[in-house]
């Protein structure tokens, strides 16, 4: 199967979903001739135009409320907030307009918006440039969250966040936009809702998002080397969340470890965990659960301190050692 | 907070891991990433790091120990800090001034569980599987953290219940000899039980005749056991076969008729041997008998005097005890078992009238006597005791 | 109930269109008291805000409109409502938190929107409207759809940021929206003198290069007019107008509103210049309505808010099933 970065499976997924429905179109920032600030939306302005490939000025809340506003009407706007981080400055837009406005008005209004938002740390991008926010998002009725972890699942997840009416947020960790994945040819959709199992085992499910679905991986390797069998599931969608797949994982290993990038406390690995433990899963339980995740600090910018930050495969295992002392 | 260093679980099989060499003593400065121990899994040999900074502050496990998986090992803390006593929750949040790492270690460290008094630690697993076979958690220990059980501890179906309040009697000498001896008669021999019922009332009357006659023996009644005595000897004369020893490869017959009388004693019974029991007068075996005990029961009994006996009687007729079937002593061939004389209503002369019965029990050794032979020694007893009149003299 | 859709062709003069809107304001004057009446019998729950003496402003921008052009609208958005076509009924339903309401229900006064009405929602978040109706005319242009969005907002939104994105961005891109700033003096108890750097808000509109207009809000047809204008330039592919509208809300910011932030004085002189009876008056002068007529109007329009008032209480309450539905369109 080829193989395509990140990047290039997202501009892929931007380029049919722009071809197939002319309604659709693109908003952001520096996202026409630079090509955004990922390069991934290289070439789309010389092949759409600047009609379809709206780039705006740094003014997050109209991006995100005009994308809310031209969805009313019945448009299909993909936005794109360039760093999670300034979600904060859209969060109106979102969260009390787009995110509600079903419900509010009786149910007429769609809202068919993605909003795109590359997020995470490791490139020394300090405290305001490499947070992830997904729990803020998620905690929204009204909204769905979605994080790819591969190529593939990036596109998938792409297409089919533009083909829902409603509010989709795409998270999208930045250091996977370089890293290469196999990605099928032709037309395929990743469902919303529904998770992938990357790694099958017996012996402990670890629940693990964006990058620490790799950091995972790798620790699953090192793991099996001593005969612990790791399964790493992704959830894929974060909201709505695949609480069926997660559940059947854990009566099977009945260990349970979570693994995300984001700060641990009121963290996505917490709803998980209270997932479980008000499941049927729980009398299957056979150690406590486990999280892993950042430290409770903001981002700091020095490498030698960022290097501890992030969640790596060494807390991954011992995360999992020790839910089977 | 002082955090523990456990023997961790390095491999789904590994249960027990040893401690080879500490790399770190007691008062040492600890950082991240740093070796403090090398362990013996059974697999192999591998260096146990930490990830906290911080004091060595106890060795709880030395070098050179097998322990299990979990088994705390060490502490590890801030300069200066004491060593937790009991076991203490240690909080994952960070100090609230600098700005390091949560505890996060490597070697396994975990916060051990708080001492909860009266609450059983178990995992939800173990207390589904508990639920399950019925088994109550509190009669188990687990083997994780802080003796938390874990499914793996809920084993198979059958569980040991506690042994209800008790209190051990040591073995006596007495009580061992007995429970070998007879232990090895009973497995080697081959008892068969053969009972009869012997109306006695003839003997009641020649026994209360005997007393009111005899007035320097009024003091001492003499009661039935002497009358079975005299009877039984009398009856092995008739069939010396009953008289005799088992040796495995030859019957022994004896001439003489020594007839031991188990007496009760304080944590044991012995059995003093009443010699040519056939010779001896029914007062001589009365006074025999009494004399045999109370010695017995002193204490004084030589142990000669418990040896060679040809054949033994079993009284347990001060009891509400009927048919029973006793041991046979060996290597005697056999044992006459003597219960409780009851009035029961039976015929006499053709006429419904009170009977007093005795029960009888003989227990022979069929490697040596036949069935036939022990019924008409049995028959010859009940014969005798109910013509007693032949027994005086 | 008599159906008002809020003005057929914008640029109609006659009598039609200055009866029309003169119905519209009487309306809306209407509605708002008879919420006051309801409201002093305890039955009106939440926030309410109250739009008497601003009727001028809702029903002369929306007589400029057609019915496909979308308007977004304000917490004090009742007018706004009523004006574009939303019937008393099921407003009154709304508030009182009915299945029939616009919302069935789920809404509530500072949310009412009908999308068919091409009202894209009043707003409980101060600014929060323009970004939308900005989209609105984003999504007009993008489908090439010869339809334009009307913002409306007061002097205290002209200060959140959402205002200064939403024109930068209109005027940028050219967008078929114009941005009705309805300046009733006060953002809740701040004076406009306290709140803006420069009290003269048309001004702003030079910051985003684009047409400013300054008129009276008390005066419906120089609404319209303005209105007109505006949109008309819209449509036509030329970009917004910031239209400021000066008016003044007669009743407090909130029920119940001890009002201690401007003079009895100030209030009467507005309360003189009530455009309902500029527009009665009018109406009589120009001879296109007679008193007879005008009472008539008055007449109906009062057993229309019986009608509707009765028709909302006699309404059913959500089915709890509601609580969760419309979450997420399938």
């Amino acid at each position: 199967m080829r193989e395509l970065t990140t990047s290039q499976a997202i501009n892929e997924a931007l380029v049919e979903e722009l071809e197939r429905d002319p309604r659709v179109f693109l908003i952001g920032e520096d996202i026409g001739l630079h090509g955004g600030a990922f390069a991934v939306t290289k070439g789309l302005f010389q092949r759409f135009g600047p009609k379809r490939i709206r780039n705006t000025p740094i003014s997050e809340a109209v991006i995100a409320g005009s994308a809310v506003g031209a969805a009313l009407v019945g448009a299909r706007p993909v936005a794109e907030l360039m760093y999670i981080d300034f979600l904060t400055l859209a969060m109106d837009q979102i969260v009390n307009q787009g995110a509600k406005v079903k419900y509010m008005f009786g149910g007429k209004a769609r809202v068919p918006v993605v909003v795109r938002m590359p997020f995470g740390a490791g490139r020394a991008n300090a405290a305001q440039h490499s947070q992830s926010l997904e729990a803020w998002l998620c905690h929204v009725p009204g909204l769905k969250v979605v994080m790819p972890s591969t190529p593939a699942d990036a596109k998938g997840l792409l297409k089919s966040a533009i083909r829902d009416d409603n509010m989709v947020l795409v998270l999208e960790n930045k250091h996977l936009y370089f890293q290469k994945g196999p990605v099928p040819e032709g037309e395929y959709l990743v469902p919303l809702g529904v998770a992938d199992i990357k790694r099958p085992g017996k012996d402990i499910t670890v629940v693990a998002t964006g990058r620490l679905v790799g950091v995972a991986l790798s620790a699953a390797e090192t793991l099996s080397k001593d005969g612990i069998d790791v399964e790493v599931l992704d959830p894929r969608t974060l909201y709505p969340l695949d609480t069926k797949a997660i559940i059947a994982s854990v009566k099977k290993t009945g260990r349970l470890v979570t693994a995300h990038e984001a700060v641990k406390r009121f963290g996505f690995g917490a709803e998980i965990a209270a997932m479980i433990a008000e499941s049927e899963a729980f009398d299957y339980l056979d150690a406590p659960i486990q999280r892993v995740a950042a430290p409770e600090v903001p981002v700091p910018f020095s490498k030698s301190l960022e290097d501890l930050f992030l969640p790596d495969a060494p807390k991954v295992i011992a995360a999992c050692r020790r839910t089977l002392v | 907070m002082a955090s523990e260093i456990i023997m961790p679980q390095m491999g789904l099989t590994m249960e027990t891991g040893t401690v080879l060499q500490w790399l770190k003593q007691v008062g040492d400065p600890v950082r991240r990433d740093e070796a403090v121990l090398e362990i013996e899994t059974d697999k192999t040999t591998v260096e146990v790091t930490i990830d906290v900074d911080g004091v060595m502050l106890a060795i709880v496990v030395p070098a050179g120990t097998e322990v299990s998986v979990g088994t705390r090992l060490a502490w590890v803390g801030q300069a200066g800090e004491a060593v937790p006593r009991a076991p203490e929750d240690t909080a994952p949040m960070p100090p609230p001034r600098t700005a390091t790492l949560a505890p996060d270690l490597i070697a396994g460290a975990i916060p051990t569980p708080v001492e909860a008094p009266g609450r059983v630690r178990a995992t939800p697993a173990a207390r589904a599987k508990a639920r399950a076979i019925g088994v109550d958690l509190a009669d188990l220990a687990g083997t994780g953290p802080g003796g938390r059980i874990q499914a793996r501890d809920i084993g198979a179906a059958r569980v040991s219940r506690p042994i209800s309040p008790h209190r051990d009697l040591p073995i006596s000498g007495m009580r061992r000899v007995i429970a070998e001896r007879l232990s090895r008669a009973f497995h080697d021999s081959v008892p068969v039980l053969l009972t009869t019922e012997v109306a006695v009332d003839r003997a009641r009357d020649l026994l209360g005749r005997i007393a009111t006659d005899s007035p320097e023996r009024a003091g001492r009644k003499i009661g039935y056991l002497p009358l079975i005595v005299k009877a039984a000897a009398m009856a092995l004369r008739a069939h010396p076969r009953l008289n005799a020893h088992w040796l495995g490869d030859t019957i022994r017959l004896f001439d003489e008729i020594d007839i031991g009388v188990a007496v009760s004693l304080e944590g044991g019974l012995v059995v003093p041997v009443l010699r040519r029991a056939d010779r001896l007068a029914l007062a001589e075996i009365a006074a025999g008998i009494t004399a045999l005990a109370d010695k017995a029961r002193q204490g004084s009994l030589p142990s000669v005097e418990m040896e060679g006996g040809t054949f033994t009687i079993s009284n347990l007729g001060g009891y509400r005890v009927g048919f029973f079937m006793p041991v046979i002593n060996p290597p005697q061939v056999a044992i006459l078992g003597v219960g409780r004389v009851v009035s029961r209503p039976g015929i006499l002369d053709g006429q419904i009238r009170a009977v007093s019965v005795l029960p009888l029990s003989l227990v022979f050794d069929h490697r040596a006597v036949d069935g036939t032979p022990a019924a008409a020694f049995l028959d010859a007893i009940g014969a005798a005791l109910g013509e007693p009149e032949q027994l005086l003299g | 109930m008599v159906d008002r859709s809020g003005g057929h062709g914008s640029l109609r003069e006659g009598a039609d269109v200055e009866l029309r809107v003169y119905r519209t304001m009487v309306t809306i004057r209407s509605f708002e008291q008879k919420l006051q009446e309801l409201s002093k019998k305890g039955i009106l729950r939440g926030s309410i805000h109250f739009c008497i003496g601003q009727e001028a402003v809702a029903a002369g921008v929306c007589a400029a409109l057609e019915s496909t052009d979308c308007i977004t609208s304000t917490h004090r958005g009742h007018g706004h409502a009523i004006a574009k076509g939303a019937r008393v009924g099921p407003m009154f339903a709304e508030l009182l938190g009915k299945a029939t309401g616009y919302c069935r229900g789920k809404g509530g006064s500072m949310h009412i929107a009908d999308l068919d009405l091409g009202h894209l929602g009043a707003n409980g978040i101060v600014g929060g409207g323009m970004p939308i109706a900005t989209g609105a005319a984003l999504g007009f242009q993008q489908l090439e759809l010869p339809r334009v969005a009307v913002a409306f907002f007061g002097d205290g939104a002209i200060n959140e940021g959402t205002f200064h994105e939403s024109l930068n961005l209109a005027a940028l891109w050219r967008l078929p929206v114009v941005f009705v700033c309805e300046n009733n003096q006060f953002g809740m108890t701040t004076p406009l003198a306290e709140a803006s750097a420069h009290p003269d808000l048309v001004k702003r509109a030079v910051a985003y290069n684009i047409p400013g207009v300054r008129a009276d809000g008390m005066d419906v047809r120089e609404v319209r007019r303005c209105a007109a204008e505006a949109v008309e330039r819209a449509r036509a592919g030329e970009g917004p107008t910031l239209v400021v509208l000066e008016t003044y809300r007669f009743e407090g910011h909130y029920v119940g509103d001890p009002i201690v932030y401007r003079t009895k004085e100030e209030t009467e002189a507005w309360k003189a210049r009530d455009p309902i009876l500029r527009q009665r008056e009018y109406l009589l002068k120009a001879g296109l309505a007679t008193q007879a007529e005008l009472d008539q109007i008055q007449a109906d329009i009062a057993r229309e808010m019986e009608e509707g008032v009765l028709f909302a209480l006699n309404s059913p309450d959500p089915d709890p099933s509601e609580l969760f539905t419309d979450v997420y369109s399938e």
